[in-house]
């Protein structure tokens, strides 16, 4: 397991987190949701290792995360960015190699790994090209790739000796409709490898569609944590994204057995109901 | 009797193709000069690019200038003595020259008539012409006699600021020791002895030293726009040199070089700077 | 079918790098039989001969030309170009772009800078310093000041975990403008002596090369280069991002440092006996990384060999176009570097890199 408990992170004097918790099992896959600047990104970097908590810890294995080596801790756990600028002219091939950096695996190995991540990703074709002559969205799968590789190992020979951790930062923010159901697809299926999967995502509805627990963040506080049939409450939706300036008010839905939230702003009290009013008014004088 | 003559007629005969077969090569103008005036200008086969007197010396090879003169290139040209001054060449020049044996003379370059004399001494040593080199310094101590006479029949001191101009963004002025030390030998003073070597030029320092005459190589004055160029720089204008259109120049290799044309050059000087003494002149100097 | 793919793959590596190597031995003989005075294919078998015993010694002219001068000089350059060519790449790789280069990022600059204090302040104030000491002082303080030059790159141009190569190149600018300041100033104190130094300093200048400055030249910059061929494999994780490369297990700071450590020695090593010689840097990691591959393992040691022949090749002209004068190496690489890197700032403009 991948545990991060009572995480606290302060910047300057801003409270990034505040006393948050997260935990990340093998076949599950954990959804971070939340407003803009609500602390989702500090989150993962702690979770990931890059970054240090001012209190709480984070364990792996049962063992502190600062107590496994680099290498030990990239052939277990592996971060897929938001967006990746590479200002070298790669070909597909080299990007998805670097992800066995932290790998002793021979060659021949290598090659079997990366033929197989790029066929799970739909990239065989892509691999002589140069990763600057791709688009956004399938620059995302190769990156995808590369982390793939990263965990690819001894899932290749059919048991997995250790448990693997794959983190996704805003995965689907520069994907179109359906290369966003299919990176998550893809997410959903390495769970049962079993890989523990975290997502930040910014679709709630994406969230709610994936994910098997879901943790709502606001300003650095835990809203709610837990199984989606758990918290996902209107109340909490709500709560997490509403701010002093605009309430939200959502919709729940569910629909074949999905559940759909439905966004919709609050109308403000004063000021908009004038507008309205201006507006019928001027309709009004001129027909 | 007969053999002798003989054997004297030998010896004049295969001695002559000799000396006209020595093949010299000399780095810094004052050198070359000197070279020259002890008759063996005829000899010089590549030379460096101050030296410009006399004007055939331009077409020959040019071994390069200051410190980007090197080895190989004077090698090249198959030197059986090479005249170098001292200051003006790189120092891994001279080492690597030594080390192949050609016989090398290094001069000073110290701007002193003694200096003068040591390096007709030491070249004319050095061509085996030790009485052509002593004939030279006579002539160029009664030279300076009758130079030093001019001086004392006037009795004006006037100040002379000398400058070293490349273009206007590049002016530096002479204090003592520098190229200028000429000035005291042609009855002037230096408007600026407080000042060792060369400076850049500062306007205040200039209204504040006051010449009577603004002295540069004529290449110099050129590169500044004439005598209306100079009058166009900040402070000159407040001198008497300014106001009294007091701008003179000279050729800059005869000028500083304390070679050979020393006397005329300080006698060139001495008119320049005295023109009340022009009147009464005999001859007429050479440009 | 894998085996083969992968086989060829680190076959066309070591090709690419035995045909650099042939193409610099080729340079390398060539340099031996080019320059103002006239040595001959034959000449130099002769005097390696002279050498080995085996042929009556005459110790002509020849000999001494081609053991004392020229020789010493090809060396020079070889590990030279070599240490500007990788460093160059090693940068380009650490800054994450193809714009970065020692001579415009200032770490030249910065070493200039420490040579001279060494040259201007040491040697006269303490004459008494054994030889042995001020030979190694120069090295010394020219590469402190590349450090210190470099540190402040690294400063200045990463903000928020991203490189601003416009601030590196910014950066650059400042420490150069700087660096002529301190430059002008020192001369300005200067007796003519050093005044005439200024062109070397600005210009580059590979003939002052001895037997005694290669014994100190060698091991520096080879050190330097063996270390920085080391971090090929992370330089290309680092290609995708600090965070990136952390998280797929490289110890970014340690390599950061390492680079920075060796580019600043190979540098300033250089510049200490050569003078500020630019755009070798610039120019040769691009061309092998436009004409082979971006994999840092094989454009790291192709830029080391890539350096050194380039650099011959520049040095070659030097020693022939106006001979028997010589041109400043430093006025060769940036008449060829600066179109250069006008043309590669347009073709980054567009695709967007700065």
């Amino acid at each position: 397991m991948l545990q991060a408990t009572d995480i606290s992170r302060q910047i300057g004097q801003k409270a990034i987190l505040n006393h948050c918790s997260l935990t990340l099992t093998p076949g599950r896959f954990t959804a971070v949701v939340g407003a803009n600047g609500a602390g989702k990104s500090t989150l993962l970097r702690i979770v990931s290792g890059e970054d240090v908590p001012d209190q709480g810890h984070v364990h792996l294995n049962g063992r502190l995360l600062a107590n496994h080596s680099s290498r030990e801790l990239s052939q277990v756990r592996a971060v897929l960015p938001q967006r990746t600028i590479v200002n070298f002219p790669f070909t597909v091939e080299q990007v998805v190699e670097i992800g066995r950096y932290a790998h002793r695996s021979s060659d021949q190995e290598n090659e079997l790994i990366i033929r197989e991540v790029m066929q799970l990703t739909g990239l065989t074709h892509f691999r002589g090209r140069t990763y600057q002559t791709l688009s956004g969205g399938e620059q995302q799968r190769v990156q995808m790739a590369r982390v793939m590789a990263q965990l690819w190992g001894e899932t290749y020979r059919g048991a997995l000796s250790k448990p693997r951790y794959l983190l996704l930062d805003e995965p689907t923010s520069s994907l179109d409709l359906a290369q966003q159901q299919r990176l998550l697809g893809l997410a959903k299926e390495l769970c049962l490898r079993p890989f523990g999967l975290l997502a930040i995502l910014h679709d709630l509805n994406l969230a709610i569609q994936y994910a098997d627990d879901i943790l709502f963040l606001k300003q650095g506080e835990t809203v709610a944590y837990g199984t989606v049939e758990e918290v996902v409450t209107q109340a909490v939706i709500e709560e997490t994204f509403s701010h002093p300036e605009q309430r939200l008010a959502v919709r729940l839905i569910h629909d074949q057995g999905q559940l759909i939230v439905i966004p919709k702003l609050q109308p403000r009290h004063n000021s908009e109901k004038t507008l309205n009013t201006a507006n019928k008014q001027h309709h009004e004088s001129h027909p | 009797m007969k053999k002798n003559v003989i054997l004297y007629l030998l010896l004049i005969v295969t001695s002559l193709p000799l000396a006209a077969q020595q093949r010299i090569v000399t780095a810094g103008s004052s050198s070359s000069e000197i070279v020259c005036a002890l008759g063996y200008c005829d000899n010089i086969v590549a030379t460096d690019r101050t030296s410009v007197y006399p004007e055939h010396l331009r077409g020959l090879p040019s071994i390069g200038y200051r410190n980007s003169i090197g080895a190989e290139g004077i090698i090249s040209q198959n030197p059986d003595l090479v005249i170098l001054e001292e200051e003006y060449v790189k120092d891994a020049l001279v080492d690597q020259l030594l080390s192949t044996g050609i016989p090398t003379e290094i001069v000073a370059q110290d701007r002193s008539w003694e200096s003068t004399r040591i390096r007709i001494d030491v070249i004319s040593e050095a061509l085996d012409e030790e009485q052509e080199g002593r004939k030279l310094i006579a002539k160029l101590e009664q030279e300076l006699a009758e130079v030093k006479k001019l001086v004392e029949s006037s009795d004006s001191r006037p100040k002379v600021i000398g400058v070293y101009a490349r273009g206007a963004g590049s002016m530096q002025v002479g204090g003592t020791n520098s190229a200028f030390s000429i000035i005291e030998l042609a009855g002037a003073q230096n408007a600026v002895p407080e000042i060792e070597g060369f400076k850049p030029l500062n306007t205040e320092s200039l209204i504040q030293a006051n010449p009577d005459y603004i002295l540069f190589f004529d290449s110099g004055l050129k590169s500044l726009g004439g005598i209306d160029g100079v009058l166009k720089i900040p402070g000159v204008a407040q001198t008497t040199a300014g106001k009294q259109r007091q701008i003179i120049s000279m050729n800059g290799v005869k000028l500083t070089n304390w070679g050979p044309r020393l006397a005329e050059a300080a006698r060139e000087l001495f008119y320049l700077t005295h023109p009340e003494d022009h009147a009464q002149r005999t001859d007429r100097p050479e440009k | 079918m894998p085996s083969v793919l992968t086989v060829r793959k680190s076959n066309s590596q070591t090709l690419t790098l035995s045909l650099l190597a042939a193409l610099l031995v080729g340079l390398l003989l060539c340099s031996l039989v080019v320059g103002a005075v006239s040595i001959t294919l034959a000449d130099v078998l002769r005097i390696i001969g002279q050498k080995l015993g085996v042929v009556a010694d005459t110790k002509d002219t020849a000999q001494i030309v081609l053991l004392s001068i020229r020789l010493p000089r090809l060396l020079f350059t070889v590990l030279i170009g070599a240490a500007l060519g990788l460093s160059g790449a090693a940068l380009q790789g650490l800054f994450r772009n193809p714009l970065v280069e020692p001579g415009i990022i200032g770490i030249s600059s910065g070493a200039a800078v420490g040579a001279i204090f060494v040259i201007m302040f040491v040697g006269t104030r303490f004459p008494q310093l054994a030889e042995w000491a001020q030979t190694w002082l120069l090295p010394l303080f020219s590469f402190l000041g590349g450090l210190a030059a470099t540190f402040f790159t690294l400063r200045i141009g990463q903000a928020e975990r991203r490189v601003h190569v416009t601030y590196l190149i910014l950066g650059g600018v400042a420490i150069s403008a700087l660096a002529a300041a301190i430059i002008g100033i020192a001369t300005f104190y200067a007796d003519d002596n050093q005044l005439r130094a200024y062109t070397f300093w600005t210009l580059g200048d590979l003939s002052a090369a001895t037997w005694d400055k290669l014994h100190v030249l060698t091991p520096l910059v080879g050190l330097a280069i063996i270390g920085l061929l080391a971090v090929a494999r992370p330089l290309n994780a680092i290609a995708l991002g600090e965070a990136e490369a952390y998280h797929s297990g490289v110890a970014v700071e340690r390599v950061k440092l390492i680079i920075v450590l060796l580019s600043a020695l190979a540098v300033g090593v250089s510049v200490a006996f050569s003078g500020i010689i630019g755009f070798v840097g610039l120019v040769v990691p691009h061309i092998i990384r436009v004409s082979f591959t971006s994999d840092q393992r094989l454009v790291l040691p192709a830029s080391a060999l890539g350096g050194a022949s380039l650099l011959l090749l520049a040095d070659m002209l030097a020693r022939t176009v106006v001979s028997p004068a010589e041109l400043p190496i430093g006025a060769i690489t940036a008449a060829v570097g600066a179109p250069f890197f006008i043309y590669l700032l347009r073709s980054t403009q567009k695709r967007q890199l700065i």
